[in-house]
């Protein structure tokens, strides 16, 4: 191959292209490089369009050389390049180089109207200007040997909307016959990571364990033992990830098998001996399917979820101001905040349901509902903070739903008399931190995790807060939204500075001053977005407050 | 891949139907056999693109030339069975405003709803 002058960076990665023919100039010759480059580009992971362009792309400029070149080309040579980033051809020849149009497509935008077309307008050359975001041509010379054409389509979101999706996606297979196993491995291995089991037991036992991990079953219908479809039912009836597209490998004549497995649910079905294009297509339209399914719940449940739940508690609270912040992160647990009015105290609760990834996000939802109903209730029968944790653990440790996860939570009496003091009841839940003139501190209240069944009495901490000092609550995503313990500490150190810096300006400037730093440290830090829910409550005596 | 062409006339339509590729090296044959389209003065003319699999700028180029002439002679001329891509070539150039296209024969016959 020849040296290359432009994006030769972006190729030297990859010097290897995925699609390489080489044909000679002739209209005949183009014509079955195009149909060659058209079935390649339809196995190929790219949407339509991008193919439909590409073969195009390909036809008008290939022809244009065959036609106008003045120094006609031997041979045209076209690549292909799949990057996750975007899509290349590249098209190679040896005529005489076009100068005029590589001055055109630097200079000049092409236009076209429909009254201008005929039939020999110059349409090519327009379609390629408009079909491509980046069209490149290097005219070859003493640095380059032949006339290149780059057609370039980067794409908007990476592949699949994951950049690692080639690589990462893992498809279980499940076949008894070995040949067609091997066979439909082999082709899969194109673009995908395989598992592949020869029956649907040692299959069972494997997706129990690692469902998570597969995004796609292509599963033979008929297999000694348990077959598909018992495949297919038990992981239904299991819900065993029966998100995860499933696809039939059946033969010609099983309709009746067809029909049930259609109860079934099933996402398709590919008929054997399998054809590698069609495989390839089949398990690509599946996975980008489940794939949108999949987005379009996130984003509505996501909406939906987050309106009803989001922590909140009032502006002044029994003569104390109060500002709360939160952020939410996509995936991992959820925060709770609520208070409660009572006598003879108000009742704040800021809880850290934990949980990581997605699904947990969903459960911490429903859980902070279920939790707000039944600390409703509770303080209604008893308002005491101590009383209420204590019945909070008895009943964390005997409901099965609750115990479906773990959580820390904080209650804080305030009360309604102006000379008692703050009462703050810990289980698990980091400490508050006392903001005074001279130094921000923990204020220890401590008791374990709720629901450990260690029937450990809850006490408060007692606490009076003096005019000028504030008091600072938060959940563990504050500084612990990162793995990086070097990034934690700075956190740490920096919201104890602003606290004590700033401790006569509004609570609310400095709850958003606290929460862009958090963000800035951890938006710097290596691994994306935030991995945990951020809330942070800032409290002062302000007794002229609730007449406001 | 070589295209074939073949006319069928009813009453005062000629139908076309293109088999093949429209494209730099089919266009001068089915562009000859378009010369046939115009010689019993059809009130319309039909092109069956349901076994066409590419067209290119040469292919829009003919079918462009031949909707001119026949415009000229007041003799309408209409897509049907377009798909694929020619389906999407012909709406990314909008020819889709001057060619009406029609789901199947019978619609493009009496020229009623798309498809």
């Amino acid at each position: 191959m020849c040296a290359l002058a432009i994006s030769a960076e972006s190729r030297a990665k990859a010097p290897r292209p995925d699609f390489q023919y080489t044909c000679a100039a002739t209209l005949m010759d183009v014509e079955h490089v195009r149909e060659a480059l058209d079935i390649y580009l339809g196995s190929a992971p790219i949407p339509k369009e991008i193919r439909h362009n590409f073969v195009l792309g390909f036809m008008e400029w290939a022809t244009n050389l065959v036609q106008h070149a003045l120094e006609k080309p031997h041979k045209i040579e076209v690549s292909f390049y799949l990057f996750t980033d975007k899509a290349e051809l590249v098209i190679r020849d040896d005529g005489s180089p076009f100068l005029e149009f590589a001055d055109q497509l630097a200079n000049q935008p092409l236009r076209k109207e429909i009254n201008d077309m005929g039939e020999e307008g110059g349409l090519g050359l327009y379609l390629l200007a408009h079909l491509f975001e980046l069209c490149f041509y290097n005219p070859r010379s003493t640095t380059l040997e032949l006339n290149e054409l780059c057609l370039s389509y980067p794409f908007a979101t990476p592949l699949g909307g994951d950049p690692f999706i080639l690589q990462q996606q893992v498809v279980a297979l499940v076949e008894d016959d070995e040949i067609m196993r091997t066979l439909t491995k082999m082709y899969l291995e194109q673009q995908y990571q395989v598992v592949d089991f020869a029956d649907a037991e040692s299959a069972w036992a494997y997706l129990r364990e690692h469902a998570a991990h597969v995004s796609l079953i292509l599963c033979d219908v008929t297999l000694p033992g348990m077959d598909g479809l018992q495949l297919r039912k038990k992981l239904l009836q299991e819900d065993v990830q029966s998100r995860i597209p499933f696809l039939f490998l059946t033969r010609h004549s099983q309709p009746e098998m067809e029909e049930k497995a259609s109860e079934l649910g099933i996402d398709g079905y590919l008929t054997k001996p399998v054809e590698p294009r069609q495989l390839l297509t089949t398990v690509r339209r599946s996975l980008l399917r489940a794939e949108q399914v999949r987005q379009s719940i996130t984003h509505e449940l996501d909406q939906r979820l987050t309106m009803t739940l989001e922590p909140q508690i009032p502006d002044h609270i029994n003569g104390f101001s109060c500002a709360l912040r939160t952020q939410e992160a996509s995936a991992g647990g959820g925060d709770v905040a609520f208070c409660f009015e009572h006598q003879p105290e108000h009742l704040l609760f800021l809880g850290d349901v934990m949980g990581h990834g997605v699904t947990a996000k969903y459960f911490a939802h429903a859980y902070a509902g279920y939790l707000y109903g039944m600390l409703r209730a509770m303080t209604e029968q008893d308002g005491q903070a101590e009383h209420i944790m204590q019945q909070f653990d008895r009943c964390l440790s005997m409901d099965a739903f609750l115990q479906q996860s773990m959580m820390t939570l904080l209650i804080m009496g305030m009360p309604t008399a102006p000379d008692k003091p703050l009462r703050i009841v810990s289980a698990g839940h980091p400490p508050p931190v006392l903001v005074t003139e001279k130094q921000c501190r923990f204020i220890k209240a401590g008791g374990p995790m709720a629901g450990l069944s260690l029937e450990h009495p809850y006490e408060a901490t007692e606490l009076t807060l003096e005019p000028g000092q504030r008091l600072f609550l938060y959940t563990d995503g504050l500084f612990e939204s990162t793995s990086n313990l070097h990034d934690q500490k700075r956190c740490r150190q920096q919201v104890f500075q602003i606290l004590q810096d700033m401790r006569t300006e509004p609570l609310d400037l400095v709850a958003d001053t606290i929460m862009q730093t958090q963000s800035d440290i951890f938006k710097s830090s290596p691994e994306e977005g935030l991995q945990d829910d951020v809330t942070i409550i800032l409290l002062e005596h302000n007794p002229e407050g609730d007449s406001q | 891949m070589k295209s074939t062409v073949t006319i069928e006339s009813k009453k005062q339509t000629n139908i076309m139907h293109l088999d093949g590729t429209l494209d730099a090296y089919n266009a001068a044959n089915v562009k000859d056999k378009f010369q046939e389209l115009e010689g019993n003065h059809p009130t319309r003319v039909i092109l069956d693109l349901k076994n066409v699999s590419f067209i290119d700028s040469a292919g829009i180029g003919v079918i462009i030339s031949l909707y001119r002439r026949l415009k000229e002679k007041n003799c309408a001329c209409v897509l049907a069975h377009v798909h694929g891509q020619p389906q999407y070539l012909i709406e990314m150039l909008q020819l889709d405003r001057i060619l009406p296209q029609y789901a199947n024969l019978e619609e493009a016959m009496d020229g009623t709803a798309t498809g």
